[in-house]
């Protein structure tokens, strides 16, 4: 049975009574429970926060899987200063869960999955300059990156209600459900980025929630043509680990791909957009039914014979292109949790 | 204090715990040896680790008194020659140190090896593996862009500790490969990036099992392949019902390693065409096999180089760590008493 009670202003202040730091009981009944230490809340860094996202204590942002429990601004300022967020950050995290809330995300699938999905947050427009897109941008020592995703976590089990090993069945899960949040760099790309790409203003600022299987990386130092660098890419999203049953795709059928800024270069140098770098992926990521492992393409059963094609996406607009990192032409492939979750752009 | 830590580039982004004299001492304390004494230069800064400025970090990190020998011992570990940190910390790949707690220490700390093994939710995997982390920046200097180049890092790098499931293992605990007795207490290091996951729900035999296994680590793009004669590892953690399939049918540990060092295999010609044939930087016998392209090319050099743990819930998915394109070898370290 799990008692589901959202952190609010009252908790705040009956630790400010005591030594102003939440005492591990009280976070063990708000089942925030990631093992790591949480920082002191101190109410006016709750208004501030507040003030920074407009918000009333009392507006309910969104419903909140896994429970479908209402998420108060209160409660998700709580959750962010005790993940270790500034004020500042509390309107990328409220725009983050309503993305983690929209029922085409499907976030009581990936919060309660067996796989081990995480959420991955791709933040962008001006508000990302306080978030890192440079050199080791999916990795820790960026405050904003760290705690802006880890409040997301944190809100999933303090107010949406989910438990590792209650509600949280992920046989494994993986170090991205701590906290999986990173930027776009949007100055040094050639192209546009990615939330304009998905019907954002430019200037505006966005977050994506993506749900995430894990992370691939995808080097080869030998490509030095757009040719041999789609190729690349689209050989390595053959992920027949992540296979997609019900819809006949690898790599869960969706995938965020980091592109280095070198790589990105190369391909904005011949020509390339971003329409025409995932309209290739898509097309060259195909490949014979019989190229699986042989228990695989049998499970496929009869509409999947030897000469059927098996694809990486559907479509050219399941491949979210991302530009960052630092030196070096090492590219991330995030597949998806492969079942149902479609990402979501929200503006901060 | 938490905006002075994260402001002086002391922190991963997240709220710590004061070090104060008093819960440093605490720690040192714990460890059972003298504050000043040394561990070892961390690279690549190369500053000395003394146990106490190993406590300063397990403090900030959140361990508990009783995580610090681990701690201390992880540290070790890592320092052993044939680990490379020094290539671990200042590589462009995503590369970053996994511990895994063998023995019954793992079990009176409470380490989780069941559901969520790999994720957050239990303090002591939390904050061991971010401890390490903490060392290896803090006194490293393996900062992002400083000496760290990850180009793109990974989640992983917050830290990563983990024990296996030994209630729903079919085999003996991983450090019994190694020369340990189940009743000894280990810490053992892997190099990994990821992980990826193995989504297997519908395989009745081993075979099958593993060849999807095998499709995960072989992806054209991974480091590994660079690195098939030069030593590098991959790690494959079995969720306990993909284990028992696999032994229900009669195979050991041993079995599954043989299987997939014989499964994962590209052909020359098409390692080329990933880029992953590179004749400057191979060993002649392999130079000798470029003229070959239907030549078979395995992953790691033998079998004991896939690192196979069993962890993880109820449920069918499994987790593939591929690993650099650089020599490093899993070291384990007992726990002193």
């Amino acid at each position: 049975m799990i008692a589901v009670r959202a952190p609010g202003l009252a908790d705040v202040d009956a630790w400010a009574r005591s030594s102003g730091v939440a005492p591990e009981q009280a976070l063990a009944e708000l089942g925030i429970d990631d093992g790591l230490p949480v920082a002191p809340v101190a109410r006016a860094a709750v208004e501030q926060a507040l003030a920074a996202a407009r918000l009333a204590p009392a507006d309910v942002v969104a419903t909140l899987p896994p429970l479908l429990k209402p998420a108060t601004a209160e409660a998700l300022a709580v959750c962010s200063l005790l993940a270790g967020c500034e004020p500042a950050h509390l309107p990328v995290v409220a725009a983050a869960i309503k993305g983690v809330a929209a029922p085409e995300f499907n976030g009581i699938g990936v919060l309660t999955t067996t796989g081990s999905a995480a959420i991955a947050t791709i933040v962008n427009g001006p508000v990302a300059s306080a978030f890192n897109g440079g050199a080791n941008l999916l990795g820790p020592g960026n405050r904003a990156n760290a705690s802006v995703g880890r409040a997301i976590a944190l809100a999933t089990q303090a107010i949406g209600g989910s438990s590792p090993g209650l509600t949280d069945m992920a046989t494994m899960g993986q170090p991205g459900k701590y906290t999986f949040c990173f930027a776009e760099d949007e100055a040094n790309s050639p192209w546009e980025p990615l939330h304009v790409a998905r019907g954002v203003p430019a200037g505006t600022s966005a977050v994506t929630v993506f749900g995430a299987a894990g992370t691939v990386e995808v080097a080869n130092p030998h490509a030095a043509s757009a040719d041999a660098i789609l190729d690349s890419l689209a050989a390595a999203m053959f992920l027949p680990g992540s296979l997609d049953f019900d819809r006949h795709v690898v790599a869960g059928g969706r995938c965020v791909l980091i592109l280095s800024l070198d790589w990105a270069r190369v391909l904005a140098g011949e020509g390339h957009d971003r329409s025409t770098v995932c309209r290739e992926l898509a097309t060259r990521a195909a490949w014979s039914v019989s190229s699986l492992p042989p228990g695989l393409s049998r499970a496929l059963g009869t509409s999947a014979d030897g000469d059927a094609v098996i694809k990486a996406v559907e479509d050219p607009s399941d491949i979210l292109l991302v530009v960052g990192g630092g030196t070096g032409a090492k590219q991330a492939l995030i597949p998806a949790w492969p079942a149902p979750t479609i990402p979501q752009t929200v503006v901060v | 204090m938490q905006d002075w830590f994260a402001d002086n580039g002391w922190t991963d982004g997240l709220p710590v715990v004061p070090p104060t004299p008093e819960a440093v001492a605490a720690m040192v304390e714990a460890g059972g040896e003298p504050g000043d004494a040394e561990v070892g230069e961390i690279p690549p800064l190369g500053a000395v680790a003394t146990v106490e400025k190993v406590a300063v970090n397990a403090v900030l990190a959140g361990c508990k008194p009783e995580h610090f020998k681990v701690v201390l011992t992880a540290v070790r570990a890592l320092l052993v020659p044939e680990f490379n940190l020094y290539t671990i910390q200042t590589t462009t790949h995503p590369a970053t140190p996994m511990v895994v707690v063998h023995g019954p220490e793992a079990r009176r700390l409470g380490i989780n090896g069941k559901t969520g093994a790999l994720g957050p939710g239990t303090r002591a995997n939390a904050v061991i593996g971010r401890a390490i982390h903490l060392v290896l920046t803090n006194l490293g200097d393996a900062k992002p862009g400083v000496r760290d180049f990850a180009t793109l890092g990974g989640p992983a790098k917050i830290g990563i500790c983990t024990t296996e499931n030994v209630d729903d293992s079919p085999w003996p605990e991983w450090h019994t490969t190694r020369g340990f007795s189940p009743d000894e207490s280990a810490v053992s290091v892997f190099c990994m990036e990821g992980p990826q996951s193995v989504n297997d729900h519908d395989s009745t035999t081993p075979e099958r099992l593993l060849d999807i296994v095998g499709s995960v680590m072989g992806h054209i793009g991974s480091n590994n392949w660079f690195a098939s004669d030069t030593g590098s590892e991959i790690v494959v953690v079995l969720a306990p019902e993909h284990a028992r399939l696999a032994s229900d049918a009669g195979w050991d540990r041993t079995a599954v390693q043989r299987y997939l060092y014989n499964r994962v295999r590209r052909p020359v010609s098409e390692l080329s065409r990933g880029g992953q044939w590179s004749p400057r930087t191979w060993s002649p016998w392999m130079n000798a096999l470029a003229k070959q392209p239907d030549a078979l090319i395995p992953i790691v050099e033998a079998p004991e180089h896939i690192v196979v743990l069993v962890a993880g819930g109820p449920g069918r998915f499994s987790a593939v760590m591929t690993n650099m394109g650089n020599i490093t070898r899993a070291v384990t370290l007992p726990i002193p008493n």
